[in-house]
């Protein structure tokens, strides 16, 4: 695969200058001021719960409650880069950054800050012994 | 003591004789039609559909329909052509390009593809796949755009919200319109279709609501596609067709079923699934079948991760009040 690995960050970082033009439930009243775990709690509760924040925790696993599903998940990575102005890479889209309100909380924050963050790393393959 | 595989448990021809039962007196005796309409994409499943159905039926009483559009492969209708041959069915033939045109599905489609790839051509090759892989990471399911040049060169792109959703809902046009087709042909006869959909792709949720999930009955819906391979050496359908690599045959560059959704082969996805039913847990899985917990634990979770996800699809149109208990469960834990 010509994957163009050197460009790819540079392309991914005008994309998502393009992506801050889409929908997203903030974009009007994008509010810089507000702290990081307010605005996604905010976001969520705006986009996926309809206003209806009863029972949600900043620590629940918002995939196993039922509250994102993986078109929700295209849409809270496209939100957090446009709102936060951050890009995020193939290899941080991970339950450990993205889970819960609180992680995606830490996880932006140390984007912003230049931080290292959680990444995958390839387990090395098995043979498909059913191949 | 190893379980054994689902290779030895399975018995091809008694499958095909209860579903040849069942398949007429479905058609016959609930849906009270008179045949039934297949359509052919030249794969694997449809292909045994169409033969179930004619010895069920008898020849006289199936019509294959092959619905090719620009960005088919060419093979499907070869192998299309083929299938009815030898099982001596008519073919009716439906190009349906000029449909979708006027439906705006490539044009809809493609201006999403242009905010990616700006030059963008029509015509050029690209498509859609997941980015996970389960055996080997935990990332989570988001899909990405590949573009193919003349050379073969790929170069890939993970796909915003909106961008993948217009290229979803415009593809999901072709599914949609061969339903369409395949219900003329239906009605025109007093047939039934016969849907083409497998366990793998029903239960998790790879095929669109009212396109080729749209059918009068599923013969093959309960059966794991490993199974399908052994139903299609017992059916005799042509080796070129059982060797053929499951494919999508919707975007234009050919992606295989594999790498646009399920992400681990088959026959591994199947073995755990079959595993799990049986109510088996990671570390027990993982023993049998030669993975580490990790790797069994995560093909569990996307298992169970599409099953719930696509819950949707697989419902009927809601009517209020609703039912309960039994619907109540299903609903919840959509």
């Amino acid at each position: 695969m010509r994957n163009k690995a050197g460009d790819e960050k540079d392309k991914r970082a005008q994309q998502n200058g393009g992506r801050k033009q889409l929908t997203n439930a903030l974009a009007g009243e994008r509010k810089y001021h507000m702290p990081i775990q307010e605005a996604i709690r905010k976001y969520i509760v705006e986009n996926f719960l309809f206003g209806d924040a009863t029972g949600l925790q900043d620590d629940d696993p918002l995939r196993e409650k039922g509250i994102i599903d993986s078109t929700g998940v295209l849409e809270l990575i496209s939100f957090l880069e446009s709102h936060f102005s951050i890009v995020i890479e193939d290899l941080e889209i991970i339950p450990e950054n993205l889970d819960t309100i609180a992680r995606m909380s830490a996880f932006v924050k140390a984007k912003q800050e230049g931080k290292p963050v959680k990444h995958w790393e390839m387990e090395p393959q098995q043979e498909d012994i059913h191949a | 003591m190893r379980k054994p595989s689902m290779h030895q448990v399975f018995n091809a021809e008694q499958t095909s004789a209860e579903l040849e039962r069942w398949i007429r007196s479905s058609i016959q005796q609930r849906l009270k039609k008179r045949g039934a309409v297949v359509g052919l994409s030249g794969g694997i499943d449809s292909s045994v559909v169409a033969s179930l159905c004619c010895r069920a039926l008898g020849p006289q009483r199936v019509v294959g329909i092959a619905m090719p559009e620009k960005d088919s492969s060419p093979e499907s209708l070869t192998l299309a052509r083929r299938l009815a041959q030898q099982l001596n069915i008519e073919l009716a033939i439906e190009d349906l390009t000029p449909a979708l045109e006027g439906l705006g599905a490539y044009h809809r489609r493609d201006a999403a593809v242009r905010r990616i790839f700006p030059d963008y051509r029509e015509g050029q090759g690209f498509k859609i796949t997941l980015q996970s892989r389960p055996l080997e990471s935990n990332t989570l399911n988001v899909f990405q755009i590949t573009r193919v040049d003349e050379q073969g060169g790929e170069e890939s792109v993970r796909l915003n919200y909106a961008d993948y959703a217009q290229i979803v809902a415009a593809s999901n046009m072709k599914q949609r319109l061969r339903m369409t087709t395949l219900y003329f042909h239906a009605e025109q006869r007093n047939y039934a279709v016969a849907g083409t959909g497998n366990k793998n792709e029903i239960q998790l949720g790879f095929f669109v609501k009212y396109g080729d999930g749209g059918s009068d009955l599923a013969p093959i819906g309960h059966l794991y596609k490993s199974q399908i391979f052994q139903l299609a050496e017992f059916l005799r359908i042509p080796g070129e067709i059982i060797s053929r690599k499951p494919t999508t045959d919707t975007y234009p560059a050919e992606v295989t079923q594999e790498d646009f959704f399920f992400r681990v082969a088959f026959s591994t996805l199947d073995a755990i699934w079959e595993e799990m039913e049986n109510g088996r847990d990671a570390e027990t899985i993982a023993q049998r079948l030669q993975l580490s917990p990790q790797q069994a634990q995560r093909v569990m979770n996307d298992i169970k991760q599409k099953h719930t996800n696509t819950q949707y699809l697989r419902l009927p149109p809601l009517t209020f009040p609703p039912p309960a208990p039994e619907g109540r469960d299903e609903e919840q834990s959509g």
